[in-house]
């Protein structure tokens, strides 16, 4: 007997009953769908968080203060408040590593910035040239500061759009002097706005180094160090010749934190992991009470067409035919179910991501995840009263009104 | 007894040969093969799969001897003609009168080519006129070289076998021919 043959039948059979087998079939397609669904709102939740960090810079780790202040004593800091790190342990860095693309110090403190009227309270940062390619900062207008600006600590400033627009409205402010606490500056450049939420660039502003140790600060220390390794695949080789070189230099692992962008990242990817299981596992159940759903209906179909089994039987069906043909009903209405539910689940995600404004990801593992779920749930739930029908009595089932 | 000559039962004590092999102890899968090819049933309430049409009835025991499609159909349609229904075959079974569907009923009995043709009160539900029209292609059929076996509590109809055994709570009374 041809498996094609047997579809014909069960398709026949299920026909038969269109709107009986819609609804079963329909407990099948709301769990599909709101498997897709919620995996995707988990992957697309986890492909923003990861894009987010990635925005701070690729291969970024940083290195910052640890609890104790050096030397002077006084007892334990806060972390980070231990003026440890200065321009040589950047040279340090610089001299000892081989992993390295680039290293760039910062320095930073929150003031007051005023031009004419305005005014804003927003963090500055002293830098060097490599802190925006290693941030991956590009500039909206102006340009960078030059060799001569960082050496000679330059009254210069390169401003992120949030302060542009708070102290310039829609003036150009290349060449304009703002105040920053009391020293003036001179506005050179614009950033490119970069990254969203906690690693955003809009609302802070950059001078040279030198100008924020020496005429804003007045401090040699810096707030971190960033680094960027050369390639992905020598993070952590970068992240151990770091340890051992700030050992080598502070001589106490107290006094210093290395932090690895990747970890941070496999942190995050973790959680949300975790989180798309939960979603995915809460919508399975759906989809469990569809299956039982088709059982439901197998068992009242078996027992509504009791006297077509006898039939069959007596014209020679063997429990193996009968067998097939209620297995492949179910199996059809989950199917069909799967069906319809990736369909409904592509809409659906499209629409959350729509109205709701949440970046979705449809992976083809999710689809096949709950299809192949779909198809298993018909399987298990089908073949009890497939069985029921196979084992019938052919006498009981044709004297069966 | 009819279920137990039809294979549908198994004999409580005694032993059952069909065309001299012992069927009564054979398994359930053994049984539905020999009902699908040594046997026909006709049966008083016809019996008839109601969302198939009459062709597709026909076709049912060559289905599950796992005949191909095309050869399937050439000998439905050839039992159809046996019974005169040729140009009824694409209708269902609720628009066929009684007659007709006991006729279906006859043809898929002998689509096979079983050895024997049961027959459990194939009148019982029909009026006297197209009962006597069955009996004819029963006739017919049995002219044709068919072993025809038939169950029935009208004397009319038995009076239309070659060989009549008369039951009693399950023993033979009597013997005719």
């Amino acid at each position: 007997m041809k498996i094609w043959e047997i579809f014909r039948v069960a398709l026949q059979a299920l026909s038969a009953n269109k709107l009986r087998s819609f609804l079963t079939t329909l407990g099948i397609i709301i769990g599909v769908a709101a498997v897709i669904i919620m995996v995707s709102i988990g992957q697309g939740a986890n492909q923003e968080v990861v894009s987010r960090i990635s925005a701070m810079g690729a291969n970024l780790i940083t290195i910052s203060p640890g609890r104790v202040a050096a030397r002077r004593g006084g007892g334990w800091g806060a972390r980070g408040s231990a003026n440890v790190l200065t321009d040589k342990e950047v040279e340090y860095i610089k001299q000892g590593n081989t992993t390295l693309k680039a290293v760039a110090p910062e320095v930073s403190q929150s003031s007051v910035l005023r031009y004419e009227g305005a005014n804003t309270f927003t963090r500055v940062y002293g830098v060097t040239r490599d802190y925006f390619t290693v941030r991956d900062y590009t500039l909206k207008a102006g340009r960078f500061f030059t060799d001569h600006e960082e050496e000679a600590a330059s009254s210069v400033v390169i401003i992120g759009e949030t302060v542009a627009e708070d102290l310039f409205d829609r003036e150009n402010p290349l060449g304009k002097e703002i105040k920053i606490g009391s020293v003036r500056a001179q506005v050179i450049g614009v950033l490119q706005p970069k990254g969203t939420g906690f690693a955003d660039n809009t609302d802070s502003v950059y001078v040279p180094i030198k100008t924020a140790q020496k005429r804003l600060f007045g401090t040699e220390y810096l707030n971190s160090i960033h680094v960027q390794a050369m390639s992905q695949d020598v993070i952590d080789k970068a992240v151990a010749e770091l340890n051992m070189l700030m050992l080598q230099r502070l001589g106490d692992p107290e006094k210093f934190e290395i932090r690895n962008q990747q970890e941070i990242l496999d942190t995050v990817s973790q959680t949300t992991a975790t989180f798309t299981f939960l979603l995915g596992g809460v919508a399975s159940i759906a989809l469990l009470v569809g299956g039982i759903g088709i059982m439901n209906i197998m068992l009242v179909s078996v027992t509504e067409r009791t006297k077509e089994i006898g039939i069959r039987k007596a014209l020679g069906a063997t429990q193996q035919d009968i067998l097939n043909q209620f297995l492949i009903e179910a199996l059809l209405l989950s199917f069909l179910g799967g069906f319809v539910g990736v369909a409904l689940g592509f809409v659906g995600s499209n629409l959350v991501s729509k109205l709701a404004g949440w970046s979705t990801v449809i992976s083809p593992g999710a689809i096949l995840l709950a299809f192949s779920f779909a198809a298993a749930v018909g399987i298990f739930f089908g073949i009890y009263p497939a069985r029921k029908a196979a084992g019938l009595d052919p006498i009981d089932a044709l004297r069966y009104e | 007894m009819h279920d137990i000559l039809g294979c549908l039962d198994r004999p409580t004590s005694g032993e059952y040969y069909l065309n001299g092999k012992l069927v009564s102890n054979l398994t359930d899968g053994e049984l539905a093969k020999v009902r699908n090819r040594e046997l026909g049933f006709v049966f008083q309430n016809f019996n008839l799969l109601s969302r198939s049409t009459a062709l597709e009835n026909v076709e049912l025991p060559l289905f599950y001897r796992g005949m191909s499609s095309s050869q399937r159909r050439k000998r439905a349609v050839e039992a159809l003609r046996q019974v005169g229904l040729e140009e009824r075959m694409h209708h269902l079974p609720n628009e066929l009168s009684g007659g007709q569907r006991q006729r279906v009923a006859i043809a898929r009995a002998l689509v096979g080519e079983p050895s024997m043709i049961l027959a459990d009160e194939p009148t019982g539900n029909l009026d006297s006129k197209t009962g006597i029209e069955i009996m004819s292609i029963f006739q017919e059929l049995h002219a044709k070289g068919h072993t025809i076996l038939m169950v029935t509590h009208d004397n009319t109809i038995a009076g239309y076998a070659q060989r009549v055994l008369e039951f009693f709570d399950g023993q033979i009374k009597s013997e005719a021919s």
